[in-house]
């Protein structure tokens, strides 16, 4: 245990710390200085033309869930700017998934991944302050990528 | 007849013997312990002995003569493998393949990483001017390892520890990693952030209100909180993420810490001068949030 590991500092990080993020590095030489990870490439999905928020899930399929309901609802909104959002808990490279939205729907994924209702949050977040799907994509590679 | 006999017995001899092969127990099998810390992996690929009662193993002429320069494992020699710089003990190890050994003697051991990765432990290091090695000091534990270990008890996200251990002995190595992401930050981009902050903080953190400030020193966003409610956020860097946003950066002794990547400090707008920030965590949930103070 490091030397600077107080059992204060210990009990805080225990307390807060639901989850770690896992943020994935790219190699590459865009200039530190600017802000950017070195070199990361995130690619986002295009969100389908006929998306809707039909298998998202419902209030009663969220029984027991009570504290994502409004989460989901949120998403319910936005199914055009979910779509096209790459969900970052890795489980864009199972089948099946193919974006944020995914994760609120039959699978039932967000239900347990931090990963994916963090993300989540921030996407209806960012869309109710009039940010554009562009934007939102930026902003969730800033965080994830 | 006889030589169907002799067929016969020739097969069965040849299935036992090579099933016996395949099958064989090694008394050290090999391991392999891998840990990636911030995009940098660390892989120890080693043989495993056992203590088998012995107590003494150090000093002992049929374990680890005094003075020998031993492989911490078994046949092939302990083998390191980092893909990227690291420094172990603060000592710069660039990125490679690297045989590892330990002087041992009664005054404290020596750790040699040797560039030439394939070699036997009866051979002892190479001798390579690529060398590393430096001293370290073996602590004795009250419990025994009975199979020679090595593990990353600690993992941060600058560094780790890794562990050898084999029976009441154990060597810690400090690891240190390059950040994936420079904390360092252009000066025109830092002015939109620097300032005073009136700066609300949620219960999670004490709940207060108080004056912060952002400043910008050697290329880095600083962040001053005289009444934070520990130590290390007293005075910490932003780690520029990109589109406003940055992790929180423990420092001790101007030394990077910890990074708090579960946190973001979200400022507002994005995309130009900051009038505030947010501090936000896992679940995007609001710890404390900010508005910039008139000049």
């Amino acid at each position: 245990m490091s030397q600077h590991d107080t059992p204060s500092r210990r009990r805080f990080l225990t307390t807060v710390m639901g989850a770690s993020l896992t943020l994935v590095a790219g190699p590459g030489n865009v200039s530190y200085l600017r802000g950017h990870r070195l070199g990361t490439q995130i690619d986002h999905p295009e969100p389908r033309p006929d998306v809707d928020a039909s298998n998202v899930l419902s209030e009663a399929q969220l029984a027991g869930f009570d504290h994502l309901i409004d989460l989901y609802n949120g998403i319910r909104e936005i199914p055009h700017v979910a779509d096209g959002i790459r969900c970052m808990c890795g489980c864009a490279e199972l089948p099946g998934f193919r974006s944020l939205l995914t994760c609120f729907e039959s699978n039932g994924m967000a239900m347990s991944c931090e990963i994916c209702q963090t993300e989540g949050r921030m996407v209806v977040r960012y869309h109710n302050e009039g940010r554009t799907l562009d934007q939102i994509r930026a902003a969730i590679t800033a965080r994830f990528g | 007849m006889t030589r169907r006999i002799a067929a016969a017995v020739f097969s069965i001899a040849t299935l036992t013997l090579s099933s016996t092969a395949q099958g064989q127990i090694r008394a050290s099998e090999r391991s392999t312990v891998s840990q990636t810390i911030d995009g940098t992996t660390i892989t120890i690929d080693y043989g495993r002995p056992k203590t088998r009662g012995r107590t003494e193993l150090w000093g002992n002429p049929l374990v680890v003569p005094w003075g020998k320069k031993w492989t911490p494992g078994a046949n092939w020699a302990t083998n390191i493998q980092v893909d990227k710089d690291i420094t172990i003990n603060g000592h710069a190890l660039p990125e490679g393949h690297y045989s590892m050994w330990m002087e041992v003697k009664q005054d404290g051991w020596t750790a040699i990483f040797d560039p030439d990765a394939r070699r036997f432990h009866l051979q002892g290091p190479s001798g390579d001017p690529n060398t590393i090695q430096f001293d370290v000091q073996p602590e004795t534990v009250n419990w025994n390892t009975e199979v020679l270990t090595f593990s990353f008890p600690e993992v941060k996200a600058t560094g780790s520890v890794l562990r050898f251990a084999w029976g009441h002995t154990q060597v810690d190595f400090d690891i240190g990693v390059k950040a994936s992401r420079p904390i360092m930050i252009a000066a025109d981009l830092a002015e939109r952030y620097v300032g005073s902050y009136d700066f609300k903080v949620g219960e999670i953190l004490g709940g207060s209100e108080t004056i912060i400030e952002i400043t910008y020193e050697n290329e880095r966003l600083v962040v001053r909180w005289p009444d934070a409610p520990l130590a290390p956020l007293k005075e910490t860097w932003l780690q520029p993420l990109g589109e406003g946003m940055f992790h929180p950066v423990e420092i001790t002794d101007g030394e990077i810490l910890d990074i708090m990547t579960f946190v973001a400090v979200e400022f507002t707008p994005f995309d130009g001068k900051a009038t505030g920030f947010e501090w936000r965590a896992l679940g995007d949930e609001l710890w404390a949030e900010a508005t910039r103070l008139p000049y």
